[in-house]
């Protein structure tokens, strides 16, 4: 009986890493315009676990991502361009995907969010630029993604929105100069912001509304109306931020100031070499 | 404070900041020379003054170096660089304008000042 049971976890055991190994070889990798001459239709074409690479140019399209496949540029951000074709839809969406990944692009043109995450889990998110949308990053209802080396700049409202949106971690990102706040967490707890830029944002560098254990770290809000604003919001470690509201107005001052003492300096030093 | 320091890090917030210490010292010993003629003033007022053309000269070209060339930026340093030498004509030509001098000095200023903030690093 003993060794039938052993018989038999062996056998599943067998099975299940046999299905891993096939689903792993069977992994393609798929070429933007060669193989597909759209990004969607290279995504939609997809199976899960393949690698969509995607060549250098300017796409105008919207790109939606249902399944867990890895969207990669090949000459990155500068080069590597997604605009909105239709602007009241984000320009990438992803939705209801485990384990994705879209790295290396410039995502721009939408009237809703550069890109957009909706009930997202474990994906990662690296080197893009979702600069003048709406909103720049916008998460909701996912979790436990990572975004680092992302830039969400000049947008509309916010650079990083999360909505309802737990566990992710926010790394050495930038969100300048939106037109609202640089970072928005709204109802969204346990996520880890650190070593991330937020500066000359119209209003807030860091917004925390009604969100709990967040992690703080590092960050960087300069010349933002207001550096960190928490409301609502209990449990949050913050820690060695550096929070500089709008203190380089003092400098120009200071300037002028130096600049009437070197005048003064020069007028007594040449008094007293031409005997005046 | 280290992080208001370190914005002396960045080259170009050296040069702005210098341009408009600079600029401060000649704008005051200009005021004192439309009162009256000093040898002192008049030198505080030259070698200051053409030191801060000087560095905004090479404010111009790094911003340009490292930004490209383009439109409104070039357009901007041109029309910066076109009110400097305006205020240098009617200084040396000594005509009607003259009268205004202290006003053209007052705009160099405000300048100096916008290129101090807008080189300050974020």
């Amino acid at each position: 009986m003993m060794r039938q049971k052993i018989s038999i976890f062996l056998t599943v055991f067998l099975l299940l890493s046999l299905d891993s190994v096939a689903t792993r070889l069977h992994a393609a990798t798929i070429q933007v315009p060669d193989n597909y001459r759209t990004i969607r239709e290279a995504v939609d074409s997809a199976s899960a676990g393949d690698f969509i690479l995607v060549n250098g140019g300017v796409y105008r399209e919207n790109v939606v991502i249902k399944k867990t496949v890895v969207l990669k540029s090949v000459q990155g951000p500068a080069k590597t361009i997604i605009s909105a074709a239709v602007k009241k839809e984000p320009t990438v969406s992803l939705i209801d995907v485990d384990g994705a990944a879209v790295a290396g692009f410039t995502l721009t043109g939408s009237d809703k969010a550069g890109l957009s995450l909706y009930r997202t889990r474990n994906s990662r998110i690296v080197g893009n630029r979702a600069d003048n949308n709406y909103n720049g990053v916008t998460l909701e209802a996912s979790e436990h993604n990572f975004f680092t080396e992302n830039t969400a700049s000049s947008n509309v409202s916010y650079g990083f929105y999360l909505l309802r949106s737990h566990g992710n971690r926010i790394e050495k990102n930038a969100a300048n100069s939106n037109q609202d706040q640089g970072v928005f967490l709204s109802y969204s707890n346990k996520n880890s912001l650190v070593n991330n830029n937020s500066n000359m944002n119209t209003w807030n560098g860091i917004t925390l509304w009604d969100s709990h254990g967040n992690e703080l770290k590092d960050n960087l809000t300069l010349r933002n109306a207001f550096g960190i604003v928490t409301v609502d919001s209990d449990d949050n470690v913050l820690d060695g931020n550096t929070t500089l509201p709008n203190i380089y107005l003092i400098l120009p001052i200071v300037l002028i100031y130096i600049g009437i003492i070197s005048y003064l300096i020069q007028k007594n030093t040449l008094r007293y070499i031409y005997k005046v | 404070m280290w992080e208001i320091l370190s914005v002396f890090t960045n080259i170009s917030t050296v040069v702005a900041s210098l341009g408009l210490v600079l600029a401060t010292s000649s704008f005051i010993s200009g005021l004192q020379l439309v009162r009256g003629a000093s040898i002192v003033e008049l030198k505080i007022h030259r070698y200051n003054g053409f030191s801060a053309i000087i560095l905004f000269m090479i404010l111009a070209v790094m911003s340009l170096v490292n930004s490209g060339v383009r439109f409104w930026p070039l357009l901007a340093w041109l029309t910066a660089l076109s009110i400097i030498l305006i205020k240098l004509y009617i200084v040396r030509k000594r005509k009607k304008a003259f009268k205004y001098v202290s006003w053209m000095g007052g705009t160099l200023i405000l300048i100096w000042l916008f290129l101090v903030y807008i080189h300050i690093p974020v």
